[in-house]
C-alpha cells in the first residue's frame, strides 16, 4: 500500500499558489501605505534633523538645532510640556468618567446597558469641530456662556467663571471628545470576565467592592491600558480643539506645528515637531502593549512557579 | 447579566453613569437649542423657535457644494479602502502568510499615527512631487485614515464566521471561491456594512486631513464650517453642526440596525 | 443512495504542528462498507486523522487512499467525502431544503432531480415536513439529521462523522446512535466515527481502533478489544480493569500459577521465564465469598472499603493486603436490595474469579 506511487500534483500545488495569492492581495494597500503615508512621513520627520534655509529649501547641514530648540527654549518647551500635562491629565479624567460607563454597559440591565452604549457611541460619529463648537458655547467666558449663564440662574455667578482660553477649556472639551475611546476598550475587557469568576469571589466572602478590586479591575486592566494609551496620544496629537478653545495660552503642539509651517515657513521645526508627536504616540501605544504583555508574562511566570 | 453589581454599586454605577451621559449630552444639545433659535446671535439661551437658520443654511450654495464634496469624498475613500483592504484582511487572516503580524500592524499604523501628521506628510510630499489636484490628494488622505477602520471591522467580522461552516461546504464539493461567496460573504456581509458605515462617517467628519489638503475649490463640510465660524455669528452656524449632529444620529441608528452596536464597536 | 461502497487505506499518515506530532505514522485499511471508530484520550490526534482524510488538514508524510486510488493531493472539494461536524455546521442563512440541496448544485444537478433528491433525503431522516424552515428553527437532534441528509445526498465514497452526537443529551444520543448504525448498515456506506465515547464506539462500530499519543494502540471488533486488550493502557482505557502484577511461583500442567504480593495466586497461560506478569482483569469477572470459604485456585483476599450500589450492578471497592486496590462488579439479581452478597465496609472477603479472566497484558 506505501508502496503505490504518487500522482504528480496537478496544476498549481495549494501552499505556493496561496502565497502568490496573498501577496497579490496584501500589495495594494501595503503599497499604497508605503507611498503615501511611510515615505512622506519619513521626509517631513527628516526635516527635523536639516536646516530650513531662506531658499525655502530644506536641506543639510544636518543638526539637531532644531529638537535643541523645541525641547530647551523657554517659548517652545512650556508647549511642549503644556501638551504632555494637558494628555496627562485629560487621561486621568476620561478613566475616572469612562469606568462607571464601561461598567455600565457591561453590567447594567439590557435596556439601560443599550442606552448607555448609544449615548457613548454617538458623539463618537459626530465630527470633532462640532463637539468642539459646543463646549465654546458651553464655557463662553461672559454671561453668555452657557455655563455662566446657568452659575447666575442659581445665584452663585458673582464672578463669571473664565476658563475659555485657557488649557483647562481644552482638557474638558478633550475628555468629551475621546470618552468614548476609553469606554469601549474597559467595557470590552469587562464583559470577557467570565462572570462565574465574581460570583467565586462573592461566594469565597468577598465583599462586593473587594471583589471589585481585588477581581474585576485587575482583570479590565488590559482594556484600561489601552483606553489610555489611545487617549493620551489622540489628546497630545490634537489640533482643533485646542485651537478653538485654548487660544494662546492653550496651544499645543499640533496648533505649533501649523503655526510653523503655515506662518513661519520653516518646515525644519515643522518636521522637529512632527517627529516629537509621532514619538509621543508611538510611544504611548507601545508602552501599553509592552505592560500588557509584561504583566500577562509576569503572571504566567508566577504561575509556573507553584 | 442579573446580579453581577451590587445593590450599592448599582446605585454608584446608575449614578455616576447619569451625571457623565449629561456631560456627553451637553456640548450637542446646546448647538441643536440654538439652532432653533430666533435670535440674531448665537448666544444662550435661545429665544423662540425658527426652522430660518436651516432653511438658509440648506440654500446656500456654498454649502451645498462642501455637503457634496464632502460625501462623494467619504464615499470615494471608503470604496477605495474597501477595495485595498477587504483582500488583505482576508489574506491575513485565513492564509498563514510570513510575517502576518507584522504586516497586520502595518494596515493598522494610521490609527496610532497622528492624523494631523499624516495630512501634513502627504501635503509636503504632493507638493514637491507637482501634484496639487486637491481632489485627488483628499481621496488619498481620506483612504489614509478611513483603511485601517475597515481592515479592523473586516478582520473582527472573519474572526466570526463559524469555520466549520466553510468547511462543510468544502466538503460539499463547493470550490474555495464558491465558499467564500457562498457561505462567507453571507456571514460577514452585516459587519462589514457596519464598517463602511463608520468610514464613512471618519471621512465626512475629518477635519485635520482636510486642513492641509483642501484648497478654494474643493471645501469638505468641515472645513466650510470651520471658516464659516469666524466669518459668521448668527445661529446658521449651529444649524449646519446640527445637520452633522444629525448624520452621525442616522449613522448610529444605522450601526445598531446592521450588527448592534455591540458588535459594531467590538464589544 | 450511496455510490458504490469503497474501501479506505491510509498509510504511513503523518501530520506536525511545528515541532509537535499530532498524527504519527498511521497505517489503516478500513473495508467497504465497514464501519470503525477511532476512541482515545482528549489531544491522541483522532479529529486530525480524520480531517486529513477530509483533506481539510494536509498530512506532513503518508497516503489516504480512497478505494485504491491515492487522493492526498485532491483538494477536499473534489474528495466526495460527506462529513458530519459536532456543531452540524448548517448554513444559517439557508433553509433545510436549500442546505440539503447546496452539494448537489455544486456539482451542476438539474434543478428537478435535486428537488427530488432532497426530498428523498430529507424522507430518509425523516424530517420531510421540515423543508422549508431555517436550521435556527429546529432541535439538535433534528439539527444533526439534516447534516446527515445534506452529507448523504452528494452520494459519498465515504461518510466521516467527527463526535457527532457530542452536542445532545444522552437518550436522543442513543436513539440517534441507533439511527444511524441503520442508516449506515441499509446505504452500505463506508464510515469513520470520532469519538471519547466507548460506549458510542462499541454500539456503532464493526471495529474500533485505539489512538494514544498520535499512534494506533490496538485495533480490533469491540469485543476483541475488551476481551484481548493489547496492553495496559487499551484495557483501562475501555472499560474498567484490575492491574494485578504477578512473579512466577510455579509450573503446573494446565498453566503457570502466579503469586501476588497481596497474598493470592492466579493461574494463567503458561509464562516462559521468571519475569513478572502484568494481569488485567474485569471487574464483572470477579465473585465474592466469606473470608472462611476455601481458598480459591484462582483469586485473591481483599478487605472491602466501599459498597456504591449502581442498579443493575453493585460496585465494590476493595483493597489487597499490600495496598493495591481492586474493583468488583456484583450483579443485582431479582433486586435484591442488599445485593453484592451483602458485603459492608470493613469486611474481609475472598475475591475469585475462573482463570479464564485474567488477561495478561503489556505494561505500556
Ligand atoms: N491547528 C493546530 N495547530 C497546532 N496543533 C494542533 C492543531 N490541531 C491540533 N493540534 C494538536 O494536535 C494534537 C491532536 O489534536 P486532535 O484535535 O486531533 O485531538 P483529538 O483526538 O481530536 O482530541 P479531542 O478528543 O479533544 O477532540 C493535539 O495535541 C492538538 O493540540
Ligand atoms: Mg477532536
Amino acid at each position: 500500500m506505501s508502496a503505490t506511487a504518487l500522482p504528480a500534483p496537478r496544476g498549481i500545488s495549494l501552499p505556493s499558489g496561496k502565497a502568490v495569492a496573498s501577496l497579490l492581495m496584501l500589495l495594494p494597500g501595503l503599497a499604497f501605505l508605503f507611498a503615501f503615508l511611510v515615505l512622506p512621513s519619513l521626509v517631513l520627520l527628516g526635516n527635523g534633523f536639516m536646516t530650513q534655509h531662506q531658499s525655502g529649501d530644506v536641506a543639510p547641514p544636518f543638526s539637531l538645532a532644531n529638537f535643541d530648540r523645541l525641547l530647551f527654549s523657554p517659548a517652545y518647551q512650556r508647549t511642549v510640556l503644556l501638551t504632555l500635562k494637558v494628555a496627562f491629565v485629560t487621561s486621568g479624567i476620561t478613566l475616572l468618567l469612562a469606568y462607571p460607563l464601561a461598567m455600565a454597559i457591561a453590567y447594567a440591565r439590557p435596556f439601560f446597558s443599550r442606552l448607555t452604549m448609544v449615548l457613548v457611541v454617538a458623539p463618537l460619529v459626530v465630527s470633532v469641530l462640532v463637539r468642539s463648537y459646543g463646549w465654546q458655547l458651553l464655557l463662553g467666558n461672559s454671561r453668555t456662556g452657557v455655563l455662566n449663564w446657568l452659575l447666575e440662574g442659581v445665584g452663585l455667578g458673582v464672578t463669571p467663571v473664565k476658563i475659555m482660553y485657557t488649557e483647562w477649556a481644552v482638557v474638558v472639551a478633550s475628555v468629551h471628545v475621546f470618552l468614548p475611546l476609553m469606554v469601549l476598550p474597559i467595557a470590552t475587557s469587562l464583559t470577557r470576565i467570565n462572570p462565574a469568576i465574581n460570583e467565586a469571589a462573592r461566594m469565597l466572602g468577598a465583599a462586593p467592592w473587594r471583589a471589585f478590586l481585588r477581581v474585576t479591575l485587575p482583570l479590565s486592566i488590559p482594556g484600561l491600558t489601552a483606553g489610555i494609551s489611545i487617549v493620551f496620544s489622540l489628546t497630545a496629537a490634537s489640533y482643533i480643539t485646542p485651537a478653538m478653545l485654548g487660544g494662546t495660552r492653550g496651544a499645543m503642539l499640533g496648533n505649533l506645528l501649523e503655526q510653523q509651517v503655515t506662518t513661519a515657513y520653516d518646515w525644519a521645526m515643522g518636521g522637529a515637531i512632527a517627529f516629537l508627536m509621532v514619538a509621543i504616540a508611538l510611544l504611548a501605544n507601545f508602552g501599553a502593549t509592552w505592560l500588557i504583555e509584561y504583566r500577562q508574562r509576569a503572571r504566567r511566570l508566577a504561575s509556573g512557579a507553584h | 447579566m442579573r446580579g453581577r453589581l451590587s445593590a450599592s454599586g448599582a446605585v454608584l454605577v446608575y449614578g455616576a453613569g447619569a451625571l457623565i451621559l449629561l456631560f456627553i449630552m451637553a456640548p450637542l444639545l446646546v448647538v441643536v437649542s440654538l439652532s432653533f433659535s430666533a435670535a440674531p446671535f448665537a448666544v444662550f439661551p435661545p429665544r423662540g423657535f425658527t426652522l430660518e437658520w436651516f432653511g438658509r443654511v440648506i440654500a446656500d450654495e456654498e454649502f451645498q457644494h462642501a455637503f457634496i464634496v464632502s460625501v462623494s469624498l467619504a464615499v470615494a475613500a471608503t470604496a477605495a479602502s474597501f477595495a485595498l483592504g477587504m483582500p488583505a484582511a482576508y489574506a491575513l487572516n485565513r492564509w498563514k502568510v510570513p510575517g502576518a503580524q507584522v504586516m497586520e500592524a502595518i494596515l493598522l499604523s494610521p490609527q496610532i499615527f497622528p492624523i494631523l501628521i499624516t495630512g501634513l506628510a502627504l501635503l509636503q510630499f504632493m507638493a514637491r512631487a507637482g501634484l496639487r489636484d486637491a481632489e485627488m490628494n483628499l481621496f488619498i488622505g481620506h483612504v489614509l485614515i478611513t483603511l485601517p477602520y475597515l481592515v479592523r471591522t473586516i478582520t473582527a467580522s472573519l474572526k466570526l464566521v463559524d469555520r466549520s461552516l466553510e468547511e462543510a461546504a468544502l466538503t460539499l464539493g463547493a470550490s474555495p471561491w464558491r465558499v467564500f461567496w457562498l457561505v462567507t460573504v453571507p456571514q460577514i456581509i452585516p459587519g462589514i456594512a457596519a464598517g463602511c458605515l463608520f468610514s464613512f462617517m471618519i471621512s465626512f467628519d475629518d477635519f485635520p486631513i482636510s486642513l492641509w489638503l483642501a484648497d478654494a475649490q474643493t471645501v469638505p463640510l468641515p472645513i466650510f464650517l470651520h471658516s464659516s465660524m469666524s466669518r459668521i455669528f448668527d445661529p446658521s452656524i449651529a444649524a449646519m453642526s446640527t445637520l452633522m449632529i444629525l448624520t452621525g444620529v442616522l449613522a448610529v441608528i444605522g450601526l445598531e440596525k446592521l450588527v448592534g452596536l455591540r458588535r459594531a464597536m467590538g464589544i | 443512495m450511496a455510490a458504490q461502497p469503497v474501501d479506505l487505506a491510509l498509510s504511513g499518515l503523518t501530520k506536525h504542528y511545528g515541532r509537535n506530532v499530532a498524527v504519527d505514522s498511521v497505517t489503516l485499511r478500513i473495508a467497504a462498507g465497514e464501519m470503525v471508530a477511532l476512541l482515545g484520550p482528549s489531544g491522541c490526534g483522532k479529529t486530525t486523522t480524520l480531517r486529513m482524510v477530509a483533506g481539510l488538514v494536509e498530512p506532513s508524510a503518508g497516503d489516504i487512499l480512497i478505494g485504491g486510488t491515492p487522493v492526498t493531493r485532491v483538494p477536499v472539494h473534489k474528495r466526495n467525502i460527506g462529513m458530519l461536524f459536532q456543531n452540524y455546521a448548517l448554513f444559517p442563512h439557508l433553509s433545510i431544503a436549500q442546505n440539503v440541496a447546496f452539494g448537489l448544485q455544486m456539482r451542476g444537478v438539474g434543478r428537478a432531480e435535486t428537488a427530488k433528491r432532497v426530498a428523498d433525503a430529507l424522507a430518509l431522516v425523516q424530517l420531510g415536513a421540515f423543508a422549508d424552515r431555517l436550521p435556527a428553527a429546529l432541535s439538535g437532534g433534528q439539527q444533526q439529521r439534516v447534516a446527515l441528509a445534506r452529507a448523504l445526498v452528494i452520494e459519498p465514497t465515504l461518510l466521516l462523522l467527527d463526535e457527532p452526537l457530542g452536542a445532545l443529551d444522552k437518550n436522543l444520543r442513543e436513539s440517534m446512535q441507533v439511527e444511524l448504525r441503520q442508516l449506515q448498515r441499509r446505504l452500505g456506506i463506508t464510515a469513520v466515527l470520532v469519538t471519547h465515547d466507548q460506549e458510542e464506539a462499541m454500539t456503532l462500530a464493526d471495529r474500533i481502533v485505539i489512538m494514544r499519543g498520535g499512534r494506533l494502540e490496538q485495533v480490533g471488533t469491540p469485543e476483541e478489544i475488551y476481551s484481548q486488550p493489547a496492553n495496559r493502557f487499551v484495557a483501562g482505557f475501555i472499560g474498567a480493569a484490575n492491574f494485578l502484577r504477578g512473579t512466577v511461583a510455579g509450573q503446573q500442567p494446565d498453566g503457570t500459577m502466579l503469586k501476588l504480593a497481596g497474598g493470592g495466586q492466579l493461574l494463567v497461560p503458561r509464562q516462559e521465564g521468571g519475569a513478572p506478569v502484568l494481569v488485567a482483569v474485569r471487574p464483572e469477572a470477579i465473585d465474592l465469598s466469606p473470608p472462611d470459604a476455601p481458598a480459591p485456585p484462582n483469586g485473591t483476599p481483599a478487605v472491602v472499603e466501599q459498597v456504591v450500589y449502581r442498579g443493575q450492578m453493585t460496585h465494590v471497592y476493595m483493597r489487597l493486603d499490600d495496598g493495591e486496590p481492586l474493583l468488583a462488579y456484583v450483579a443485582n439479581r431479582a433486586g435484591g436490595a442488599q445485593g453484592a452478597s451483602g458485603a459492608q465496609p470493613g469486611d474481609r472477603v475472598l475475591a475469585s474469579w475462573l482463570p479464564a479472566g485474567n488477561k495478561i497484558v503489556a505494561d505500556q
